[in-house]
């Protein structure tokens, strides 16, 4: 699996939707669910699941789907 | 009311437009001049200038400096305990006050500093510099009273300004002049008819001059809030400023979050970005509690640090504890609903009836109102406590 859908996975278990599809452009716009809690719970499972830490200055700028997955591949490379 | 600094102050916020109308680096420049004096104006003697000055500019240079900013941002927050008086907390450690004045918008300075500090070191370093500091802390549109901005959206705007051909000033001036009826006429109104109810009800207590004294008065700090952003955000956009909205019809919120995304929302997004989110992903590493758990605790830690950073008596510690609770409250009920109703979608549907949407909204409203009551009344002795 790639980066993009490991992440999918993430979101369609935090938004409880099995078939939510994401692209590199999905923001909070998009998800009807995705709000400030929503969010914090997507950043510590990809937190967990990439084994990587984000500083409080990244999860404030994370707004779209194509950011995270760019942040998460700069860590994990 | 009507002092000389607020005649000066609203004479600037006049003028302000006319002197920044120049597109040029001389903007920044003057715009930096109108806030130091309008700070020099507001201090009381040199020291009190040494020690403002000394606690705007100290930061600034450690912040370079340091690599943990944590231990920066304590130091602050220590430092903003003692400078704002926090009497409950100050006194009864036994600590003498050295100076008697407050530096003024401390506690909004403060929240500036801090989103300064922790998002200094992932900056694009052409947009930091003193001048856009001094600037962004200063800026006399939001010094008392907010919207609390972010450093790097109020760089960006500081460098490509509105054209004030493409304003709209007749609505905009028609913005400003209903702030200013709704903050000297409407909410000081209220004010004044609340704070007579008040005294009536401490020498007899009845129920419904109770009922009229909670609305008066959460229509009371609405308005006068509202009035004041609705001024500075129209003024700073004729100045060619992006000033973000701080209300969205608070009062018809369907639950106490809901209400607090609507309510001083540059605020909430500030506390969510440094308080909520850092406790919540902290406590989440250590995988030893749920992370619904974790979010109720974190919005009450959340709430009680809005709180008391509202204000310094024992009062806003109340107002911050009947906050937290209220949203944790709120948070479990609402999981509770929507397990009970199979998913969010089902949730979301039920309530978009009319019944169950006035039912939640009459709820969180007289809620948020009686937490009001705090803010403005010592609801203690009200009590009879």
């Amino acid at each position: 699996m790639n980066i993009l859908e490991q992440v999918q996975e993430i979101f369609r278990d935090v938004f409880d939707e099995e078939t939510l599809v994401i692209t590199e452009t999905t923001s909070a716009k998009d998800i009807e669910d995705w709000d400030s809690l929503t969010h914090i719970q997507l950043v510590t499972k990809i937190e967990k699941h990439f084994k990587i830490r984000f500083t409080v200055s990244e999860v404030t700028k994370l707004k779209q789907v194509g950011d995270l997955i760019q942040l998460i591949e700069s860590k994990t490379l | 009311m009507i002092s000389l600094n607020s005649l000066i102050f609203t004479g600037v916020l006049f003028l302000a437009p006319f002197l920044l109308s120049i597109k040029s680096k001389y903007r920044n420049l003057i715009f930096l001049l109108i806030n130091l004096s309008l700070i020099l104006i507001s201090m009381s003697s040199v020291l009190s200038a040494i020690i403002t000055f000394s606690w705007i500019m100290i930061p600034y240079f450690l912040s370079s400096k340091l690599k943990k900013a944590h231990l920066l941002i304590g130091a602050l927050v220590l430092g903003f305990i003692y400078l704002n008086r926090y009497d409950w907390i100050i006194s009864s450690l036994g600590i003498p006050y050295l100076f008697t004045f407050r530096i003024l918008g401390l506690s909004y300075i403060l929240f500036r500093q801090i989103d300064f500090i922790l998002n200094r070191s992932s900056m694009d370093p052409k947009n930091i510099s003193l001048v856009h500091y001094l600037n962004y802390l200063l800026s006399f549109y939001t010094i008392l009273a907010g919207p609390i901005l972010k450093y790097e959206a109020f760089v960006e705007d500081l460098k490509d300004p509105q054209d004030p051909k493409e304003i709209d000033v007749l609505s905009v001036l028609h913005r400003v002049f209903n702030g200013y009826i709704k903050v000297f006429v409407l909410s000081a109104l209220c004010s004044s008819i609340s704070i007579s109810i008040y005294r009536q009800l401490l020498v007899h207590f009845d129920v419904l001059s109770f009922i009229g004294l909670t609305i008066l008065n959460a229509l009371f700090i609405y308005l006068n809030f509202s009035g004041y952003c609705d001024v500075m955000i129209g003024m700073g956009k004729l100045s060619g400023f992006k000033i973000e909205e701080n209300f969205n019809k608070p009062y018809l919120a369907q639950d106490l979050s809901d209400f607090w995304s609507r309510w001083h929302m540059t605020l909430t997004q500030w506390l969510t970005n440094y308080v909520f989110n850092p406790i919540v992903v902290i406590f989440a590493r250590t995988e030893k509690i749920s992370l619904e758990k974790v979010q109720v605790v974190a919005f009450f830690i959340t709430f009680l640090v809005a709180g008391l950073w509202h204000g310094t008596t024992l009062n806003f510690l109340i107002y911050g504890i009947l906050q937290g609770i209220g949203v944790s409250l709120s948070k479990l009920i609402n999981d509770y609903r929507i397990k009970r109703l199979g998913g969010r979608k089902a949730f979301r549907a039920h309530r978009q009836k009319p019944l169950v949407k006035a039912i939640e909204i009459t709820l969180t409203l007289s809620y948020v109102a009686l937490s009001f009551l705090f803010f403005s009344f010592d609801v203690l002795t009200l009590m009879g406590m």
